[in-house]
C-alpha cells in the first residue's frame, strides 16, 4: 500500500505546476528529482481550480513539504524572518 | 520613433482624469490604486514600443489629515543622456482637470513643458515620498526606496538583471460584484446598507466611501469619532429613466445629499459642481458632506440607508447595451480618452461579428450585449428576483431555466456558458508563496514537521552520494 508521504508528494507535483516561472527555477533539481522518485506511482491527484490552495484537499505532508519548499528556497529575507516566526509559535500553540 | 517628449504630449492631449473613469484602476493587495495606473500603463506600453527601458512606479503618501495620497508614474531610462527619470502625466492630467481643460480645445492650445515628464528621482521623492518600483507585469515589486541610488538599482533590477528584495504583489482588476452576500465585505463602513439596498433595486455602485477624520479618546476611555463624510458612488447612465428621474427630484430637494459627478477630484469626495458630458451627468452620488460628531454607527448606517430607499427597483444597466448604443459606441464612453472613434464595427456587422469587434458578449437570448459574464449575471439577477427575494438563487434559477454556479455566485444563461466561464478561470490558476503560507497557517505547520522533511530530503541526498 502507498504511504500517505507518497501520496503527499503527488500533491505538491501538482501545486508546484501552478507556481509562476520564476519561482519554479528557484527549486533545485535534488528537490524536483526527490518528489519523482518517492511520489506514489498510483495515485493520482489533481487540483481543483476553482479553490483557493486553502480550500484543497491537500495532505498535512504535503503542505509541510510546500511549506519547506517556501521557506528555504522561495521566500525572501524579510518573509523567511516572519516564516520562522509563525512556525515557532505554531510550534509551541500545538503543545 | 517617437521621444518621450511626443509619446508624453500624446497621452496628456489623448486623456481625462476625473473620477468616472473609477472603474478602469486597478486593485494592488487588495488596495485600488485609482487611475493613475492605467494613465501610467498607457505612457509605459508607448514607450517601451518606441525603444525605452521603462517601469511603473507608486507611492503612498500619508497627508496631514491622516488620509493616504497614493499616485503612480513611470520609470524610465532617458535614449539621449541616459539618465533615470520619471515621467508624470497623472499630475498634469489632474491639474488639467482642475482647471476646467477637459476640453480638446483647450488643450490643443496647450504648450507641454518637460517639468513632469523629466523629473528627477530626488524631487519626486521629495514629493510623493519612497518609491515602489514594479516589473511590466506588475507582481513584483522593490518597496519604499527613499533615494535615487536605491530607485536606479530598482529600475536595473526589473529590467532583469540581477534582483533585490522582491515583493509579491497581486493585481485584480476592479470587477462587478455578483451576489448580495458579497456587498457588505466590499462596502466600507456604515454605507453597507445602502449598497446592500441599491444592489437588490438592480442598481449597481462602483465605489463606496466613509471617511473618519478625527478620533477622540474621552475621559472614560471611550473613543468619540468625527466624521467628514459618507459617499457612494455610482454611474449615472446605468439608472433607469424613472430612478434618473428620482435622482434628479432627490438632487434638487436635498442637495447635500445627492449630487452628480464633480469634475475635479479623487473618488469617493463630494463637491457641488458637476459636470455634464454630451449633455449627459457621468456620475451620481449619494451621501452626506458633513456628518453630526455624536452620530453613532447604527444612525449613520440607517440615514445612509435612508437615501438609497427612495430608488425604484430596476433592471441592472450597468455594462449593457443594445445593437443601437453599441454603434453609437456608448460601450466605449467612460474610457480615459477623450477621442472617440473607437468603434471597430460598421451597421454591416451581425451581433456576433459586432461582439468580437467591440470584445463584448452578444446574448441571443436577451438580443443585448454585455460588458463581461459579470455584468450579465447581475442582469440575469435583476430581472429574474424580486427586490424582496425569498427564494434562494437557484431556486430562481431552475423556475426562470438558467444556470446559477454557488462556486462563482453567478448566473448563467445556460450550462454551456458556464463551463466556458470554468475554463476560462482554469487558465488563470495560479499558486503564489502567499498562498502556501496561507495553507501553512490553516495546517498550523511549525518548525517541527519541516524538520522532519528536510531530513527525509538530506537522507535520501546521503543515499544517493
Amino acid at each position: 500500500m502507498e504511504s500517505t508521504f507518497s501520496k503527499s508528494l503527488v500533491q505538491v507535483e501538482e501545486v508546484l505546476k501552478y507556481l509562476n516561472k520564476e519561482d519554479l527555477k528557484k527549486i533545485p533539481n535534488h528537490i524536483v528529482n526527490f518528489i519523482n522518485k518517492n511520489k506514489s506511482k498510483s495515485f493520482s491527484w489533481n487540483i481543483d481550480k476553482s479553490k483557493k490552495l486553502s480550500e484543497q484537499d491537500l495532505e498535512l505532508y504535503a503542505v509541510a513539504f510546500l511549506s519547506y519548499i517556501n521557506l528555504k528556497y522561495l521566500a525572501n529575507n524579510e518573509q523567511r524572518m516572519f516564516l520562522e516566526k509563525l512556525y515557532t509559535f505554531n510550534d509551541k500553540k500545538i503543545k | 520613433m517617437k521621444n518621450i517628449k511626443e509619446l508624453y504630449k500624446d497621452i496628456i492631449l489623448d486623456s481625462y482624469y476625473d473620477e468616472a473613469y473609477g472603474g478602469n484602476g486597478t486593485i494592488v493587495d487588495g488596495i485600488y490604486r485609482g487611475v493613475c495606473i492605467d494613465f501610467s500603463k498607457r505612457l509605459l506600453n508607448d514607450l517601451i514600443e518606441n525603444g525605452y527601458k521603462a517601469t511603473i512606479i507608486s507611492t503612498s503618501k500619508q497627508k496631514e489629515d491622516g488620509s493616504v495620497e497614493l499616485h503612480a508614474a513611470v520609470l524610465y531610462r532617458d535614449r539621449d543622456s541616459d539618465e533615470v527619470l520619471i515621467a508624470d502625466p497623472v499630475t498634469d492630467l489632474r491639474y488639467m482637470s482642475q482647471h476646467e481643460m477637459n476640453t480638446d480645445m483647450k488643450r490643443e492650445s496647450l504648450e507641454i513643458n518637460d517639468i513632469n515628464c523629466r523629473r528627477s528621482l530626488t524631487d519626486y521623492i521629495n514629493e510623493f515620498g519612497n518609491i515602489n518600483v514594479y516589473n511590466n507585469e506588475m507582481n513584483k515589486c522593490e518597496q519604499g526606496l527613499g533615494t535615487e541610488d536605491e530607485v536606479v538599482k530598482a529600475f536595473f533590477s526589473m529590467l532583469g538583471e540581477k534582483l533585490g528584495q522582491l515583493t509579491e504583489k497581486k493585481m485584480e482588476n476592479c470587477t462587478t460584484l455578483t451576489s448580495l452576500s458579497q456587498v457588505k465585505d466590499y462596502a466600507d463602513g456604515p454605507t453597507w446598507l445602502a449598497c446592500e439596498t441599491l444592489y437588490k433595486k438592480g442598481i449597481h455602485t462602483y465605489c463606496s466611501t466613509f471617511s473618519p477624520v478625527e478620533e477622540k479618546t474621552m475621559d472614560d476611555g471611550s473613543i468619540e469619532k468625527t466624521y467628514n463624510y459618507i459617499c457612494i458612488n455610482g454611474y449615472f447612465d446605468s439608472l433607469s429613466e424613472s430612478n434618473k428621474k428620482i435622482f434628479l427630484e432627490a438632487m434638487k430637494r436635498n442637495p447635500d445629499n445627492y449630487f452628480l459627478q464633480e469634475y475635479t477630484g479623487f473618488y469617493g469626495t463630494l463637491g457641488s459642481e458637476y459636470e455634464i458630458k454630451e449633455g449627459r451627468p457621468i456620475e451620481f452620488m449619494i451621501g452626506f458632506k458633513e456628518l453630526p460628531k455624536t452620530a453613532t454607527e447604527s444612525e449613520l448606517i440607517n440615514k445612509t440607508n435612508e437615501l438609497a430607499v427612495i430608488f425604484e427597483k430596476q433592471i441592472s444597466l450597468e455594462g449593457v447595451y443594445t445593437r443601437e448604443q453599441v454603434l453609437n459606441d456608448e460601450h466605449n464612453r467612460r474610457k480615459p480618452r477623450s477621442s472617440r472613434g473607437n468603434l471597430n464595427s460598421t451597421p454591416n456587422n451581425d451581433n456576433v461579428e459586432m461582439a468580437n469587434n467591440e470584445c463584448l458578449q452578444y446574448s441571443s437570448r436577451f438580443d443585448l450585449f454585455f460588458k463581461n459574464e459579470e455584468v450579465k449575471s447581475r442582469y440575469i439577477e435583476s430581472i429574474y428576483s424580486d427586490e424582496l427575494e425569498n427564494r434562494s438563487e437557484n431556486e430562481i434559477a431552475t423556475f426562470n431555466g438558467v444556470v446559477y454556479s454557488e462556486k462563482y455566485k453567478m448566473f448563467f444563461e445556460n450550462a454551456e456558458e458556464l463551463s466556458q466561464f470554468e475554463r476560462g478561470k482554469e487558465s488563470e490558476y495560479e499558486v503564489t508563496t502567499k498562498d502556501i503560507v496561507e495553507v501553512s497557517q490553516k495546517f498550523g505547520i511549525g518548525h517541527k514537521i519541516i524538520q522532519k522533511i528536510k531530513e527525509l530530503i538530506d537522507k535520501m541526498r546521503g543515499v544517493e552520494r
